[in-house]
């Protein structure tokens, strides 16, 4: 009896927390197909209720939000394939094998983590001016446009860097699980150290692998401080950067297309994210349990 | 495959796990590193499988040192007491993986496969991945990838550990028929003692990284080198007790508590005379009697099938016997007596340890 009743409670309580979460997001759908809104009621220029408009998603049609969107894929992309690769060698290494100044490169990845990526962008910025002074690599790769300033490769230089921390760390965890003995067993039946760690260790760690890869992805989706810090051409720009230039494009701001723009950059990640949350889970339960 | 251990030594740090391991196993022996846990047989197989390289000595096979060779040059076959198998692997891929690094044919592999696979009694098996298998089952086909290779060596990490009693004992005489039928030469990691004298030919018990002894399972069992060794193997251990040897007329006589006495056999004498050892009998090497020397009262009684195994106070120590079950009346509380068989008299110096009876 009590049970049941303590059971109603809490999804009350939860509701009540989540109540402004979802006021928000309602917000935004009505928004996307308003002229205006006074508070949660569609009205239209004079003030009646209605105006109920598909003008805001005209944007759809003009071709600088497919380029914005091409970009941000690139970048989520290259941030996820970078962390990923990078990661998991260094995780292996750092799990399996003992070398001078392993447990230091471990507490100090760690203190990266903590620090405030806001306090580096002064430094990032003398850093990528100067690759952008290197020859090819600096201005003039195709599509990433190179790694030095005002280019996707140099974001996602950054991007891959604030977030390998994490990236390494996690991909430790996950190591750390796998159990010796099967390496041991591979070794014995001929196996490289390479070989090993692509085809028999790599499987074992396959949802803690998708659960960073996704956790990346989205974080480069929706990064906005370091494209808006360290890419200033309008053809560089990413959807978080491209909303941005909206609010300060003219005054009165429009928020029906604000929320319209928004509202296409948070679909794909709301989407993936429902899909995908089991594996999301798998990091905070500490890792990946083997089969055998 | 003959394999040497000269002066084998492997440091962690400061800590020797494996110390000064001198051992010579011949070609197609089945040989047991027996001990309690932390004695060094694992790391011991494991310098062997060249997975750890040793600080010092030299592990050689026929003859020739290996010590820099890697695992998948040494030609050997492991099989690991959590199985390690390949979980995203089926058996069939798991068995033939060591063949697949060799970049040997497909209808080769197969048809070994196929062989070892009806030998192991698994063949039913082949497209199932390991998590849908049961322990046993696993084990098999753990052995199927370790023999396939046809290798000059196979290791076993007590490999029987993690199945149920049954199973266990099914097993191992299974295992003891493959080595015999393959000859191979065959290292047994274990802690129980009961499977290293059912399956070794040799045994090497270790302790604290050093070998205490490297010889057959009855040599082992009837004349225990030290008091570790006594204790350790046989099953229930070998009673040990603090006594007197006196020396009276032209006979010896062991003394195990005030006023109890008893006569030492001739050819269980220790060879050097020590008025304070340590005494030692196998509760299969004591009986009750009647009428007899030694009175003793029961403390407690466990039964044991068709045995029972009896503990009592004599005088002030405390002994075990293990009796024919029969003698059910036998409860606690009671006084009875106890005589020891002639056979059974085992003397340790009670400072080293060491059997007083060799020379």
């Amino acid at each position: 009896m009590g049970a049941k009743f303590f059971k109603f409670l809490t999804i009350v309580f939860l509701f009540i927390i989540s109540l402004p979460i979802i006021l928000g997001f309602l917000w935004i759908f009505i928004s996307t197909f308003s002229m205006r809104t006074f508070g949660l009621v569609p009205v239209d220029s004079t003030g009646h209720i209605g105006g109920l408009t598909l003008s805001n998603w005209k944007f759809l049609f003009d071709k600088t939000v497919w380029i914005v969107t091409f970009n941000t894929l690139i970048l989520a992309i290259g941030l996820t394939a970078g962390v990923i690769f990078v990661s998991a060698l260094a995780g292996y290494a750092l799990s399996r094998m003992n070398f001078p100044g392993r447990k230091s490169i471990l507490s100090l990845s760690l203190m990266l983590h903590a620090f405030p990526s806001v306090t580096l962008l002064i430094a990032i910025y003398f850093v990528l001016r100067w690759i952008s002074k290197i020859p090819v690599i600096g201005n003039g790769l195709p599509i990433i446009g190179g790694f030095g300033y005002d280019t996707l490769g140099g974001v996602i230089l950054v991007s891959i860097a604030l977030q390998l921390p994490l990236g390494v760390w996690l991909m430790k965890g996950f190591f750390d699980n796998v159990s010796w003995d099967m390496e041991m067993a591979a070794l014995i039946d001929g196996c490289s150290r390479f070989r090993i760690l692509w085809q028999i260790i790599l499987p074992q760690i396959k949802p803690g692998i998708a659960a960073l890869a996704i956790f990346s992805f989205i974080q480069g989706w929706s990064s906005f401080l370091i494209p808006y810090s360290f890419m200033t051409s309008a053809s560089t720009a990413t959807v978080a950067t491209y909303l941005n230039s909206l609010l300060s494009e003219s005054a009165p701001v429009n928020y029906g297309t604000l929320a319209a723009v928004g509202l296409f950059q948070l679909l794909p990640v709301l989407v993936f994210f429902i899909f995908t949350q089991k594996y999301m889970l798998s990091i905070f339960s500490g890792g990946v349990k083997g089969s055998s | 495959m003959e394999i040497s251990l000269e002066h084998l030594t492997k440091k962690f740090g400061n800590v020797y796990a494996v110390k000064d391991l001198n051992l010579h196993i011949r070609d197609g022996e089945f040989i047991a590193l027996l001990g309690p846990s932390g004695c060094g047989k694992t790391t011991t197989m494991l310098m062997i499988a060249g997975i750890y390289k040793p600080t010092e000595g030299f592990i050689k096979f026929d003859g020739k040192v290996v010590n820099n060779l890697e695992p998948r040059d040494r030609n050997i076959g492991m099989v690991f007491q959590s199985y390690a198998l390949y979980p995203h692997m089926t058996v069939y891929e798991n068995i033939t993986f060591p063949l697949k690094l060799k970049k040997v044919p497909k209808t080769e592999m197969e048809r070994e496969c196929k062989n070892i696979a009806q030998l192991l009694q698994i063949d039913h098996l082949l497209n199932r991945k390991p998590g849908e298998l049961s322990g046993g089952q696993q084990q098999r086909v753990a052995l199927g990838r370790a023999l396939i290779k046809k290798p000059k060596v196979l290791l076993f990490d007590e490999p029987l550990s993690n199945l149920d009693a049954r199973l266990r004992i099914s097993m191992r005489r299974f295992i003891k028929e493959i080595q015999k039928e393959f000859g191979i030469t065959s290292i047994y990691v274990t802690h129980d003692q009961e499977e290293a004298i059912t399956m070794a030919d040799r045994i090497a018990v270790m302790k604290d990284g050093v070998l205490q002894a490297f010889t057959t399972p009855d040599k082992l069992h009837d004349e225990p080198e030290n008091v570790f060794i006594a204790h350790f193997i046989g099953n229930p251990p070998m009673n040990l007790i603090d006594a007197e040897l006196i020396e009276e007329k032209d006979k010896l006589y062991l003394s195990i508590s005030r006023n109890i006495k008893v006569e030492v056999p001739e050819r269980r004498k220790p060879k050097v005379f020590k008025r304070k050892v340590k005494f030692g009998i196998r509760p299969y090497d004591v009986e009750i009697v009647e009428r007899g020397k030694i009175p003793a009262k029961v403390l407690f009684v466990e039964f044991f099938g068709k045995e029972i195994l009896v503990l009592c106070k004599v005088g002030d120590k405390e002994i075990q016997v293990l009796a024919p079950g029969d003698l059910l009346d036998v409860k606690e509380g009671d006084n009875i007596f106890i005589g020891f068989k002639e056979s059974g008299f085992h003397f340790f110096d009670p400072d080293t340890g060491i059997s007083l009876l060799k020379g």
